[in-house]
């Protein structure tokens, strides 16, 4: 079994944990430790927050509703 | 299948995304439309170079930043200076500072629950082009870093570090912003 990680291996790896960018066996041994550290867990789940928070801000655009016409309109005369 | 259906079919589930990825970048609906007409276009014309076992999503938004950046160009806003390093968790810092908890499901509640939309996209703006875009790119698409390495035409490395230098550099501003229009207090206990 691999070593659990410290808080400053789970800090260093945050924000590709985030992005679950880690291998398999990395995101396990950071999520052991969250189930067992109040404050790393609540560092992630306040990151987590924030980029969902921005994400969701970002995401609220109106899209034209004959987007699709207006390109494939586009393409045709191309 | 005529070409043109062709390529709508491969466009179609990727262009409301693309829709949303070009008015970030460009901060309004006519230049967005403009924008991804341009870069709809582009591809059209350049279909033959798309490998059909490749993602279709990062070859185009890949020629769409370029043209961006082409536009950006012209127009003088293309930045490429590097970001000062932004300290890590800014924004936790400042809720544990005002002696927010930090249990529950929403810890960040407290003071994202005070900040709008326009606070938000004014923090991106405040980021040159170059980590714009990958902020962007990542915010809306979740793309693994491996495609927006591809769309951006840049190495996995690049795509991590500027992201999370953004990421780092966005918290600060949300912050300040939010501080200088008065949606949060600096204060303790206020």
């Amino acid at each position: 079994m691999n070593q659990p990680f410290t808080c400053g291996e789970v800090f260093e790896r945050l924000q590709d944990y985030l992005d679950r960018e880690l291998s398999a066996e990395e995101i396990a041994a950071v999520d052991a430790h969250l189930e067992n550290c109040t404050m790393c867990s609540g560092e992630y789940r306040f990151e987590a927050n924030v980029l969902r928070y921005v994400a969701q801000n970002l995401a609220e655009v109106p899209v034209p509703a004959d987007l699709n016409d207006r390109l494939s309109s586009m393409l045709k005369a191309a | 299948m005529n070409p043109q259906a062709t390529f709508e079919s491969l466009l179609k589930p990727h262009q409301e995304v693309a829709y949303r990825y070009a008015f970030r970048l460009t901060g309004n609906a006519d230049a967005a439309m403009d924008l991804l007409q341009d870069a709809v276009l582009l591809a059209y014309k350049a279909i033959e170079s798309f490998q059909p076992d490749s993602n279709f999503r990062a070859w185009f938004l890949r020629i769409l930043t370029n043209r961006f950046y082409r536009v950006s160009q012209q127009n003088k806003r293309h930045q490429t200076e590097s970001l000062d390093d932004a300290p890590d968790l800014y924004l936790y810092d400042q809720a544990a500072r005002l002696g927010h908890t930090m249990e529950g499901d929403n810890p960040a509640a407290a003071i994202l629950d005070k900040m709008d939309q326009e606070t938000v996209r004014d923090a991106i703006d405040r980021l040159s082009d170059d980590y714009r875009t990958v902020a962007i790119m990542h915010y809306l698409t979740t793309m693994p870093y491996e495609d927006i390495a591809v769309a951006l035409d840049i190495p996995i490395g690049t795509v991590r570090s500027r992201l999370h230098r953004a990421r780092k550099q966005l918290q600060v501003s949300l912050w300040q912003l939010a501080v200088d229009r008065g949606l949060i207090s600096e204060e303790i206990n206020s």
